[in-house]
Formats: C-alpha cells, sequence, structure tokens
C-alpha cells in the first residue's frame, strides 16, 4: 500500500545507468524473489491455455486440440452456472455486508471497555479461532448442526425450530448463513486488530475535550472513535468489494454436500468439482477458474481505483 | 485520591483519562461487558466442547445430544492413549510441523527481501511493485494475500509508523508473516 505523498516525493530524475549503479545492491536482492515468483507463480500461468483446449492428460498442452471459445460457451450455457453465479453473488454481498461489519462494531465495543485485563482476555480469546484449521472448523460446524448437535438443540428449544440436520436445509438462506456465521466467527477478532491499532491511534486530547465539554461516552464514540476510523473502514470495505468475489469459499468445499447443491454451489466449487471429481472436464474447469479471476481482478482494480478516490491510498 | 492515582500504572494514565462516570456511563459499561463476554464465549466453548468429548467415554458420547460442558461418562485419556499409539499421526503431525516450518521460513526470507527492494526508490520499483502484484492478483491465494497486505498496511499507516519496508514485504503476503507483523505492530 502506497500513499500519495510518498509517491510525490519521488528520487530526482536519474539515468537508467545511474540508477543501476547505485542501486544494484537493490535489484541483486529483487532478483530471488522474482526467481521464485516467475518460476513457480508466472510459468504455471500459461496452464489457462487448457481454458482453449480440448484437452486431455495424455495429450499435455501442446498436443491438445485448440478450441478456441468452445468450453465457455459449454460454460456459460451449463445448467449449473447460473445457479453457481448466483450463489457467488449473493454469498459475497453478505461477506461484503454483514461479514465486514462485525470486526468494526467487535473493535468498537472493546475500545469502550475500560478495564485493561478484561480487554486483553476477550481480545485474546477472540482471537483463538483464528488459529484453527479450516477443516477442523468445518468438522465442528457439521458437528453443531447435527440432529443433535448443540446449536439444532439450542434453535429447537428456545424458537421451536424443526429438529434437523441444518446443514442438509437446502432452503434459500439457512446455508448462505451458516456459512457467513462461520467465516465471522473465524476471523471476527482477528479482523478487528486493525481497527483497535486505528482507534488506538485516535488522539486522547479529542476525548479529553469532549468529555470535558461533557460529551457521553456514546457521543464520544459516534462524534470521535468512528469519524477518526472511517479512512480505515472505506479503505478496508473497498478492498473487500474487490476481494469477497474472488476468495474465500474454500469452506464451502469443506461444508456443502450433493444434495444442496443449489444453495451452496459456487463458481469457485464448480471449478473444483470439474477438474478433481467424477469425471474430470479440466478445460471446461479452467474456463470456469479463469472467468472467476477475470471478474474478481476487474472487481479488484475497480476496487482500487474507488479507493484512491475516496481515501487517498491504494494497493496499487 | 492520591493513593488512586499511584495504582494507576503510567501506560493507563496515558490512555485513558481518569473519569467519574454517571449512571448512564455505568449501564453503558456493563452491557458492553456483557457483550464482550458473550463474543469471547462464542468463540471458547465450540473449543471447550471439543476439549471435553475428547475427554468423554466414546459410547456415551454417542449417544450424548448438545454441547458437552463436562466429559460425558466418566473423564478418561483414553483416546489420547489410542491416537498416540497410532504412528502416521505422529508422523503426519511431524510433516505439518516441517512443513510449517519450512514454509514460514521460505516464505519470511523473500517477502522480506521483496519488501525491501520495493521500499527502495529505484527507477524499477513500479515493475518490482507490479510483478509482485500481477502475481497476487493471478494466483489462487490472492484474497488472503491482499488482504493481509492491506491490513497490515494500513495497520502501519494507521499507527503513523510508516515504515514501508515492513508493510511492502507483505506484498507476497505469506499469510504467517501478515500475522506475525500485525501481532507484532498492531496489537
Amino acid at each position: 500500500m502506497r500513499a500519495k505523498k510518498t509517491a510525490a516525493v519521488a528520487a530526482p530524475k536519474m539515468t537508467w545507468k545511474k540508477d543501476f549503479k547505485r542501486n544494484w545492491p537493490v535489484y541483486l536482492i529483487f532478483l530471488v524473489p522474482f526467481v521464485y515468483i516467475f518460476v513457480l507463480h508466472y510459468i504455471p500461468m500459461f496452464g489457462l491455455a487448457m481454458a482453449f483446449q480440448d484437452y486431455e492428460i495424455n495429450k499435455g498442452i501442446f498436443g491438445s486440440k485448440w478450441v478456441g471459445f468452445q468450453n465457455f460457451i459449454t460454460l456459460f450455457t451449463a445448467d449449473e452456472f447460473p445457479r453457481a453465479l448466483r450463489n457467488t453473488v449473493c454469498i459475497s454481498l453478505l461477506k461484503m455486508t454483514i461479514g465486514f461489519i462485525m470486526p468494526v462494531i467487535f473493535a468498537l465495543l472493546l475500545s469502550l471497555l475500560r478495564n485493561r485485563k478484561y480487554k486483553r482476555a476477550v481480545q485474546t480469546m477472540s482471537y483463538l479461532p483464528n488459529f484453527v484449521a479450516a477443516v477442523v472448523v468445518a468438522a465442528l460446524v457439521t458437528e453443531f448442526l447435527a440432529k443433535d448437535g448443540p446449536i439444532t438443540m439450542l434453535l429447537c428449544r428456545l424458537f421451536g425450530a424443526e429438529n434437523q440436520n441444518w446443514l442438509a436445509n437446502d432452503q434459500v438462506p439457512v446455508f448462505w448463513v451458516i456459512y457467513l456465521i462461520m467465516g465471522i466467527w473465524q476471523g471476527m477478532g482477528w479482523g478487528s486488530i486493525m481497527y483497535v491499532a486505528a482507534i488506538a491511534t485516535v488522539n486522547g486530547d479529542l476525548h479529553e475535550a469532549a468529555a470535558i465539554d461533557g460529551a457521553t461516552r456514546l457521543q464520544r464514540l459516534t462524534k470521535i472513535t468512528i469519524p477518526c476510523i472511517m479512512p480505515t473502514i472505506i479503505m478496508m470495505f473497498v478492498m473487500n468489494i474487490g476481494l469477497s468475489f474472488a476468495s474465500g469459499f474454500d469452506n464451502i468445499l469443506l461444508l456443502y454436500m450433493p444434495s444442496t447443491y443449489n444453495v451452496a454451489d459456487t463458481i469457485y466449487t464448480y471449478t473444483y468439482r470439474m477438474a478433481f471429481t467424477g469425471s474430470p472436464n479440466y478445460g471446461l474447469s479452467a474456463a470456469s477458474g479463469l472467468f472467476q479471476s477475470v471478474v474478481g481482478t476487474v472487481l479488484l482494480v475497480g476496487s482500487n481505483y474507488m479507493s484512491r478516490k475516496l481515501s487517498d491510498s491504494s494497493l496499487f | 485520591m492520591k493513593t488512586r492515582v499511584k495504582k494507576l500504572r503510567e501506560e493507563d494514565v496515558q490512555i485513558h483519562m481518569i473519569e467519574n462516570p454517571g449512571i448512564g456511563d455505568r449501564i453503558v459499561d456493563i452491557v458492553v461487558i456483557l457483550l464482550c463476554a458473550l463474543a469471547a464465549f462464542c468463540c471458547v466453548i465450540p473449543m471447550w466442547h471439543v476439549l471435553m468429548a475428547s475427554l468423554s467415554d466414546g459410547k456415551q458420547l454417542l449417544a450424548y445430544e448438545g454441547l458437552a460442558w463436562l466429559p460425558v461418562g466418566k473423564a478418561s485419556l483414553d483416546g489420547y492413549k489410542h491416537i498416540f499409539k497410532d504412528a502416521s499421526i505422529l508422523k503426519g503431525y511431524a510433516n505439518s510441523l516441517l512443513y510449517t516450518a519450512g514454509a514460514t521460513f521460505l516464505g519470511f526470507v523473500i517477502s522480506t527481501m521483496a519488501g525491501y527492494a520495493m521500499s527502495r526508490d529505484t527507477k524499477l520499483k513500479p515493475f518490482m511493485t507490479l510483478f509482485c502484484y500481477v502475481y497476487a492478483a493471478f494466483w489462487r491465494r490472492y484474497g488472503s494475500d491482499i488482504y493481509g497486505c492491506v491490513e497490515t498496511g494500513v495497520g502501519r499507516h494507521a499507527m503513523g509508523a510508516d515504515h514501508s519496508g515492513l508493510h511492502e514485504c507483505n506484498v507476497h503476503g505469506y499469510d504467517d508473516e501478515c500475522v506475525q507483523l500485525c501481532a507484532k505492530g498492531d496489537v
């Protein structure tokens, strides 16, 4: 992340020769990550050629037949595609709104705590889920939502909900909510770290002055703390727009089952299924992966642009 | 009053002013404390459940419904005995330790190098940044990568300590590094 200011104070004009003479150690250092990234991450990108081929494993990329956009046509006309797209968009929207706001609220709550020891204890406990492997979390979710699981029982007793395996429920919002809550549980404490840091930088004099003028704590929260961390929130939100479409669907693979495909299948899981299960269709899978990457990248670049306009700082 | 001031540590005085809260403030305090307790409870309780289940009697646990507050049946360490008998589990654990250590080390070295190179004002800086971001944007883990980068970057920005070297080295976003940097810098 670079702020505009630092970009403005760039080095004075230099010729390439002078620059190289002065900065060659820097370039030498960069050579190591360059080789690493290039070999392990750029070269495999040519595998995307599969998206335009009728790919067969025994023939490889160089031997397979080129079919142009045939894979994309198959993809967009497949029955599963509109369903997967709808689920992807809806889940992304949920993550972007509710999933985004929870860490902010949590950080604000933490900022209102007076007792530092208690605050630290709460913070530490809230970080814990972040360190639990996703597979374990999925196992927990499965167990808690099973027919005799604790959450099912709780819902049953408190709200009289039907005793059922919630994960097998294919009504519209159920799976989405489960997935959303799982994400919040995993990431809320950890995601709040940077808001806590931002709140910590709010100038104490402002609070003091407001308190002397008789502002209550709630007023100070809404009139001082929130406006002060607004740039951070905006920046994070704008970045989230780009990212939520493209990432974080891994958990779905661990939670969904064939009977809930109509609410749980996303483009990501569709890509995965096409490539690794049943009768693999690598071309189709690569096409669908490429589609998601392209949309994700467009959103990311767009949101980066917006972030630059709104909060004066951006990724690139 | 004197004793009270003495009790406060220096850092407390710097961050919290001394207030005399009214009734409304007290109520807000209590609500906030309860909400935080609830959040912390929700975070910890599933793990508590697993811990208690691991100490429970297997057969009775299968028939048990709801949350295991205490070990179901007679508490025992039989489950643990069982897994430590299985050599493949220990082996798997050794492997994951190895992977973690290796990946962390490699990630640390490489992202520090890239971060340092990108933090300098050189003519190739735009290229280097683009190179790393394009990789991050296209490759499969791009989500968490950039996210981690933004998180750390903004955190640092917010802290007012603009050590570009530190935050840019998360460009590759090795999650572990971000985590460490976040933990060091921002908590």
